[in-house]
């Protein structure tokens, strides 16, 4: 009964709706050029043609037409300048002073006069390697590091020391250990307390200077200096004598001069030269008086022998 | 015989050729629904211990890709609309081509109409040193008289079903053995011609290569019958949209098929015209509510069926489901005696075992085994194919078997005999012939 009902009620309403026929689906069919597309699509050396080598030619070409148009170049280098301006002119990258931990004032004036920056300057606008380079340009610089730290340039530099007065056409030069020249300076006298060297090329046997220094230190104040022989060997120049050391084992020739002096005062005898350039035949030449003597001593033994 | 042998091989060759490239399809051509399976080889042939797989030639190959379409322009298994089956191909293989994400380049279609014809063959040859040598299969598979089976038939399946060697049968390969007369029964199966070319030149215009073709039947029993039951004999009736196939198996070989031209189509339309409704609707009550074994419930089973002509929404129409059963079951016993008369031509009779194998997407009406077994006799069983790896649960249902048979086909074929050499003084003239026709076709 209840369903009756609801039939009737329903068709009392009236509630006339047209029932939808709905279209049916279209079956997807692919077209043929479709179909023709998706097995060239999966074939292989077809999509890596489309996936990799397409995209790296095209950008290879885009970076060449870039390269090439003056507009698309003049625009890169542009945005690079204001990008590195902006971060140039941040105040963390700013230089504010130039510190030298190390040096004498003099050293430092000048090291500061060579730099000639502009302070302050941007870090990224100052060379810090060229400013090393520079700065161990200097004479007196042995070498030297450039950091940035905190608004400071920190120039840490390691100063070469004089080791000798070095003499040659004239000139006087101060020289550290190595050869360099340090300064030169007016007169031998205002370093009074470095050996002397003297002749061409000197500064090339540094090494062994110094160690025939070392040795002949026992006789003081008696070493005037050492004169450099044809860039070959060294003159030990003593008050009253010199000794001729040969080319090679110079200072081993003068370690026995030493030993002579130690056991019988060689240096303190009337001699002039004592010529150690033969290993095998020491020569010492006498002085005018010691030579007259000499061959008067012979002279009378020869008397008295004959 | 010659141009058997010759085409014959050439069709094998063309399969490995398509297997040694990797990936290949398999496409079914069927009345109500074209499915496509793309397949990829492994190299290595059998994984014994991996799970599902139970038989050599599944663990071959794995399938990738699926596309099963609704079926145009096929009727009774035959192309009657070629535009419109090639769209239809070349959906289905498009689907499955994207879901293997693989082109396919070779397929193997099979088929079920073209009016297929049996033939036994025989043939017999002096064993040339004593023992059966490849050269002397070669010679018997060559000897083989062939009936005047019409220039407008081509022949497709042609197997050696059983080798005898002086009075020894039942030999599958008489190989090595002493004796000194081989003879051969050979299995041939023949198509329509017109059929068969117009499916491959369907297939051919959308850019595929044809690697094969077979009969529906034949594929469907590769899948779905046991192998004891293809050892010693079963028939399989694939019963399909427009035409069923039939074919017996026997020594794991068929040793025949046919087709019957009536199908699950001819089941809608006579809901069509018995219950005035339209076809994709009748379609579906059939899919849904169909059956063949009546009820005392089913006069109270309204089914409700769509009304175009409805002048309100409550304007229902309802037929019940004993309506639909008197409708569809007087065709499928029409379809299966057919099947019956066809069985009994064979002399499927005197096989030793009577086993009866149903499938195909109409062997899904319930109560259908009932119905075969009173009509065909003896032991019905609604066959599903094989399980193969990778195949949807979606595609592995009876509708699938033809498919999936030609996969198992495709991977593990049964026709190595092919290989054996042709005897020499056969072959001369062949090739003369053949290296004119070659000229005339080229220049």
């Amino acid at each position: 009964m209840t369903l009756v009902a609801e039939r009737r009620d329903m068709v009392v309403a009236h509630d006339f709706t047209p029932v939808v026929v709905k279209p049916k689906p279209k079956e997807l069919v692919q077209s043929k050029l479709g179909y023709k597309w998706d097995r060239l699509w999966l074939t292989h050396w077809f999509r890596a043609l489309v996936q990799v080598w397409m995209p790296i030619f095209a950008l290879l070409l885009a970076v060449y037409g870039g390269w090439k148009s003056p507009a698309v170049s003049g625009w890169v280098v542009a945005q690079y300048h204001s990008v590195r301006d902006a971060v140039a002119a941040r105040p963390e990258l700013r230089v504010e002073r130039v510190e030298i931990p190390v040096g004498s004032p003099d050293l430092q004036r000048q090291i500061l006069g060579i730099m000639a920056l502009a302070l302050p300057v941007s870090v990224l606008d100052a060379d810090l390697a060229g400013l090393r380079t520079t700065v161990e340009g200097l004479a007196a610089v042995k070498s030297a590091s450039v950091r940035f730290e905190q608004g400071a340039l920190e120039v840490t530099i390691v100063e070469r020391l004089p080791a000798m007065v070095w003499r040659n056409l004239n000139r006087i030069y101060l020289v550290d250990e190595d050869g360099v020249r340090v300064a030169e300076v007016p007169r031998r006298m205002v370093r009074a307390d470095l050996p002397l060297l003297v002749g061409e090329g000197a500064d090339k046997a540094m090494l062994e200077a110094l160690e025939i220094f070392s040795v002949v230190a026992p006789l003081g104040r008696r070493v005037l200096g050492l004169v450099r022989m044809g860039e070959r060997r060294w003159d030990v120049v003593l008050k009253g004598n010199v000794i001729m050391l040969p080319a090679e084992n110079g200072p081993d020739a003068m370690r026995r001069i030493m030993v002579m002096q130690g056991a019988n005062a060689v240096l303190d005898r009337d001699v002039s030269i004592i010529d150690m350039r033969d290993e095998n035949r020491m020569i010492l030449r006498l002085n005018e008086d010691a030579l007259i003597a000499l061959r008067a001593a012979r002279a009378r033994l020869n008397g008295e022998g004959v | 015989m010659n141009d058997l042998f010759e085409t014959q091989r050439e069709m094998r060759h063309r399969r490995e050729a398509a297997v040694k490239r990797g990936v290949m399809a398999v496409l079914d051509v069927g009345s109500y629904k074209i499915s496509c399976l793309v397949m990829q080889f492994s190299g290595e042939d059998f994984e014994a211990g991996a799970p599902n797989v139970t038989m050599p030639q599944m663990g071959s190959f794995r399938v990738v890709g699926v596309g099963t379409v609704r079926s145009k322009g096929v009727k009774f298994g035959e192309i009657v609309d070629m535009g419109e089956t090639e769209r239809a191909i070349r959906s289905a293989v498009a689907k499955a081509q994207k879901m293997a994400g693989l082109r396919v380049d070779h397929v193997m279609v099979s088929l079920s109409g073209g009016r297929p014809r049996s033939y036994g063959l025989t043939g017999e040859v002096e064993v040339e040193q004593g023992e059966v040598t490849e050269r002397d299969i070669g010679r018997v598979l060559a000897s083989c008289e062939v009936p005047p089976f019409g220039s407008e038939r081509e022949a497709i399946h042609a197997l050696p079903v059983n080798f005898n060697l002086d009075h020894k049968s039942g030999l599958s390969d008489p190989r090595g053995q002493v004796g000194a007369k081989l003879s051969v029964d050979m299995h041939m199966l023949t198509l329509a011609d017109a059929p068969v070319f117009d499916l491959l030149e369907c297939v051919q215009r959308c850019d595929l290569e044809v690697a094969g073709l077979a009969f529906s039947g034949f594929a469907s029993g590769v899948s779905t019958l046991m192998e004891n039951e293809q050892q010693l004999g079963a028939a399989i009736v694939d019963l399909g949209g427009g035409s069923t196939a039939i074919s017996v198996f026997m020594r794991k070989h068929m040793i025949y098929g046919d087709a019957v031209r009536l199908g699950g189509d001819h089941i809608t339309n006579d809901i069509c015209q018995g219950l005035h409704l339209g076809y994709e609707d009748a379609e579906r009550i059939k899919t849904l509510h169909g059956g063949l074994l009546a009820t005392g419930s089913d006069s109270r089973v309204e089914i409700e069926v769509p009304n175009p002509m409805a002048q309100w929404e409550n304007d229902r129409r309802t037929v019940t489901r004993s309506d639909l059963i008197g409708v569809m079951r007087p065709r499928v016993e029409e379809i299966l005696e057919e099947v019956r008369a066809r069985l009994d031509a064979s002399g499927f009779d005197g096989l030793p075992s009577q086993r009866i194998v149903l499938t195909g997407g109409t062997s899904a009406i319930p109560g259908i085994e009932d119905l075969a077994s009173r009509i065909l006799g003896g032991h019905v069983r609604i066959g599903r194919p094989l399980r193969v790896q990778g195949l949807p649960q979606v595609s592995a249902g009876p509708g699938f078997s033809a498919a999936v048979g030609l996969a198992l086909h495709a991977s593990h074929p049964m026709d190595e005999c092919w290989d054996f050499e042709m005897p020499v003084d056969r072959i001369g003239t062949r090739r003369i012939k053949a290296a004119m026709r070659w000229f005339k076709q080229n220049w």
